[in-house]
């Protein structure tokens, strides 16, 4: 549904460095020149055969940047679709079935977002040090409370009109009718909220992780920029250490970010009259 | 007799900031076969009696009285036995086309969705037989349409769909609440080839819910003309349009283009607080204090129906 031709020059931008990171993220081995556990001489410079030097146990930096995009692209990824689903469903059925569905999936969406995100993970962090796809649970758990919201008043106005009320007619059962009358109605508003869970929660991943508070072996640029913290990047000013990945997150956030905003610009011509 | 719908004393009332009377003690019959039209202006409680038939009021409506379906008390069904009973029995077409279609599914997707959803065939099987409906609709090159969306297609297109859609299954009773709506002259005449075709070939009996009488005298066997929440009329239509006997009825005809556009004067009484005796009293050019006290039966005279104390 999105007219390539007309998005703008941020629009090819943002696919263009998705792409690159995604590239990166399957195909690590092809572009990293080494395996990232393998090890050289530590604190080597840029110029000495190591495209970003090596860090303090003598890993090489570009690689293991390059194997960090799989993991912080996994974590923002599988996280917003886990964020979508259980948003969907809930947005959903308080907005289809209304009454007291409608009362008690509310009052817990208000109830989880009032919880605040990121101590509360931060004190499951330390109790479960979680891994990945904990993490992945974590924040797939405690972000979905917008997207429900913004699905349900999206269905409250959807179920009113006549396709819906037809549909009931011809004895179409609630299931069948919020999955393919109401869901393809309101996936417009969905796809930016989407997209935006996922830069939020790679985000609060590199957040986390360079707290110390994610799993240390994950290799994720989060834990790139922690050791560099902690083990004297920032202290001799290798900036090759420390830069790259805070680049590779801003850089990869923006770019889901603007590839949001274009769905997000492009489907006010399609919304329902 | 082979009723396929019966209604009786139907009331229905909403519980809103004043209790509003939309419907008062309604009784009909349908037979196999058998069209009726229910005609009447705007307000007059037809369109309600359709949604009280397919169990589609909002909950601060309260229904009394009875509507049996191929001996079932509708209102007395549960919401998983009505579902079962929509679309395949009992189907209903809307007002307004356009919106009874979803924007973002094909013609053919949505025509062929009845089958699908109802377990009675898979989805290549049935949208062979919705291109088959299709095609008999006089849509020569099915394939064309199928694929279309309902922005694509005109009003008229799109009422003729729906009609499709929602009697693919032959229910033996469809309800058409105001099917030529909105519609130009000839698009008309296609709405209402289209229903007089589907009563002939399937033997389907069809309420039909207009307040279009060259429509209704058209299409029906028999007519009932409602006025503020009442049956004031019921008559064969041949006889109905020859010998109108309730005033209102006559004063309709009287306002039709054809016999020189004369209105009837006044507005039609609120349903909150209907006046006392007749409804029709304070417009009625015959009426004298009787009227104004005593409310009038629907008794039947000289092949009519008919609630009137001067017609008796």
């Amino acid at each position: 549904m999105i007219h390539f031709e007309r998005q703008g020059l941020l629009w090819y931008s943002g696919i263009f460095l998705l792409g690159i990171f995604i590239v990166m993220a399957i195909f690590p081995s092809q572009i990293a020149p080494y395996d990232p556990g393998e090890r050289f001489m530590p604190y080597e410079e840029p110029e000495s055969g190591h495209l970003l030097g090596t860090n303090d146990i003598g890993n090489d930096i570009f690689s293991e940047l390059v194997s960090g995009a799989r993991i912080s692209l996994i974590i923002g990824f599988a996280s917003a679709i886990l964020t979508t689903i259980i948003g969907l469903a809930i947005g959903l059925t308080a907005g289809y079935f209304r009454g007291l569905a409608d009362e008690v999936l509310m009052g817990l969406t208000d109830v989880v977002l009032i919880i605040p995100k990121i101590p509360l993970i931060i004190v499951l962090a330390a109790f479960l040090r979680p891994g990945l796809w904990l993490l992945v649970l974590v924040l797939g758990v405690f972000s979905w409370e917008s997207i429900a919201r913004v699905v349900r008043s999206k269905t409250l106005q959807v179920r009113e009109m006549g396709f819906v009320k037809s549909a009931e007619c011809m004895g179409f059962g609630s299931l069948h009718i919020m999955i393919s009358e109401i869901i393809p109605n309101i996936i417009y508003v969905v796809t930016p909220k989407f997209m935006l869970a996922t830069a939020a929660a790679m985000i609060s991943e590199a957040s986390l992780s360079f707290l110390g508070l994610g799993d240390p072996s994950m290799g994720s640029w989060g834990n790139m920029l922690s050791f560099a913290f902690s083990r004297g990047g920032f202290v001799r000013d290798m900036w090759w250490w420390y830069l790259p990945p805070g680049l590779c997150i801003t850089l990869c956030v923006i770019s889901i970010t603007v590839i949001g905003f274009a769905f997000e610009g492009e489907d006010e011509g399609v919304r329902i009259e | 007799m082979n009723m396929v719908l019966e209604v009786s004393n139907l009331s229905v009332l909403f519980h809103g900031s004043e209790l509003t009377h939309a419907v008062h003690e309604v009784s009909f019959g349908i037979e196999k076969g058998e069209v009726l039209a229910l005609v009447g202006e705007t307000g007059c409680g037809k369109s309600v009696i359709a949604h009280a038939i397919m169990s589609l009021l909002p909950s601060e409506a309260e229904v009394r009285g009875e509507i049996m379906f191929r001996s079932r008390d509708l209102l007395r069904l549960s919401e998983k036995e009505l579902s079962a009973i929509r679309g395949r029995e009992l189907a209903i077409v809307f007002q307004n086309p356009s919106l009874a279609l979803n924007p973002v599914h094909t013609i053919g997707r949505q025509v062929a969705e009845p089958f699908a959803v109802h377990r009675i065939m898979g989805r290549k099987e049935a949208s062979g037989r919705a291109a088959r409906a299709l095609e008999r609709m006089g849509f020569s090159s099915s394939e064309d349409y199928m694929g279309m969306y309902p922005s694509q297609c005109s009003g008229g297109m799109n009422q003729r769909f729906v009609i499709a859609a929602s009697t693919i299954l032959n229910p033996p009773l469809v309800i058409a609440d105001e099917p030529t709506k909105g519609l130009d002259s000839s698009l008309v005449d296609g709405v209402c080839n289209e229903l007089q075709r589907l009563v002939h070939e399937n033997n389907t009996s069809l309420l039909l819910i207009t307040h279009d009488l060259a429509v209704a005298r058209r299409l029906s066997d028999r007519i009932a003309v409602m006025y503020s929440g009442e049956i004031i009329e019921m008559a064969d239509t041949e006889a109905f349009f020859e010998n109108p006997l309730h005033p209102y009825s006559r004063g309709l005809l009287m306002s039709l283009p054809e016999n020189g556009f004369v209105p009837i004067p006044g507005t039609s009484p609120s349903p909150v607080s209907p006046p006392p005796g007749c409804r029709f009293q304070p417009r009625c050019t015959e009426g004298n204090r009787e009227c104004a006290e005593r409310h009038p039966d629907l008794l039947f005279t000289r092949d009519h129906y008919v609630r009137c104390f001067f017609c008796h």
